[in-house]
């Protein structure tokens, strides 16, 4: 029986929760935001790290001028990092470009669950994700851990920091965003397997960045195709005819 | 058999309705583009919810630009929550009385 149609009215329902359902799922893949970070991170991370492979290199030839033009690059770089880094600053106009791409479908609002992780285990979590790093980062420039193996035992603790951040945005977020440490670990399994994954100088910085902002790209570009298939199939139930003006009512 | 709940029952405000079950918050156009209403057709539908107790409407500025948003209340939650059972009841009654006619 189809209690849900009437005359010139909106198309009939087979189940209205699907509007809820597709609604809920829309909201959780609107990645553009992340996709749109990634860029500029990947841009600013190349713009540091060319230039200062080049500009040693133009300093060791005595190629003056060339090494000033790589110097001034970088630090034009560095202040962008800064800038974006901070959340009133680049925070915020990458809210309003984030604002500018979604502004013809309008906003959605969806928040993390109400039941928050406590705030220790928060601050455990990403103190613990930046210590490794650190950690990392120092023990490879003392040669203690191979730049081969610098992704793969960056793996140990970014992948399981990329889930707990997942988990803890839910349901703000969709499994999808999971995709990303799974791809991170598959680079770092495959990388032990012997597979050649490795970019030769002056690109060897990308044998980190790929994983870390490649594949946080891509998720972020599929999970936004997912978002217009929701868009699509959410507008398909709840497309209402042209009415006139004021309500049609539904009579018994 | 249960009475379904007039208010949310009428087509156009099952669907805002439903949307805003989905999220905590959707703005204006968001409900306008995704229903493909009129802006006055949606005011209307909204103003009915809203003074039903079921639909909160949030006024604010982004800038110098006016925004509208719109949530679902608690009294709208469990409102949407008994429709859904009343429209189950519905349902199963059906099924059964098409068994019982075969």
């Amino acid at each position: 029986m189809n209690t849900l149609h009437h005359g010139d009215g909106p198309p009939p329902l087979d189940d209205p929760r699907d509007i809820s359902r597709w609604t809920q799922t829309y909201a959780q893949h609107r990645s553009l935001g992340l996709v749109v970070f990634q860029v500029v991170f990947v841009v600013l991370a190349l713009a540091i790290a060319l230039p200062s492979y080049y500009g040693a290199y133009a300093y060791r030839s005595g190629n003056l001028p060339l090494f000033w033009v790589c110097l001034g690059v970088v630090v034009l770089a560095v202040a962008g990092d800064i800038f974006l880094s901070i959340p009133a600053w680049g925070g915020k106009q990458l809210e309003r470009l984030v604002n500018r791409l979604y502004a013809k479908e309008g906003h959605v609002t969806l928040a993390m669950s109400g039941k928050r992780a406590p705030r220790a285990f928060v601050t455990l979590l990403v103190a613990g994700f930046g210590g490794c790093v650190v950690a990392s980062v120092v023990l490879g420039f003392l040669g203690l851990i191979p730049f081969a193996y610098i992704q793969p035992v960056s793996a140990l603790f970014v992948v399981p920091f990329l889930v707990a951040l997942t988990l803890l945005m839910r349901p703000a977020v969709g499994y999808l965003s999971l995709l990303w440490p799974l791809l991170y670990g598959l680079h770092a399994l495959l990388l032990l397997a012997g597979v050649p994954l490795r970019f030769a100088e002056p690109w060897g910085f990308l044998d980190i960045l790929v994983p870390i902002s490649g594949y946080g790209m891509l998720t972020g570009l599929i999970a936004h195709a997912y978002s217009r298939i929701a868009l699509y199939r959410l507008r398909r139930l709840t497309r209402v005819p042209p009415q006139p003006e004021g309500e049609v009512e539904c009579h018994d | 058999m249960t009475d379904l709940d007039r208010t949310i029952h009428e087509p156009v405000r099952l669907r805002i309705v439903a949307i805003l079950s989905g999220v905590d918050r959707a703005d204006f156009n968001f409900v306008l583009s995704t229903l493909g209403l009129s802006k006055g057709n949606l005011a209307s539908h909204v103003d009915k919810l809203e003074r039903a107790g079921y639909v909160e409407v949030h006024k604010s500025f982004n800038g110098k630009i006016p925004r509208t948003e719109y949530s679902l209340t608690a009294p709208g939650r469990a409102a949407l929550e008994q429709y859904w059972a009343a429209l189950d009841q519905i349902r199963a009654a059906s099924g059964q009385a098409t068994r019982r006619k075969r």
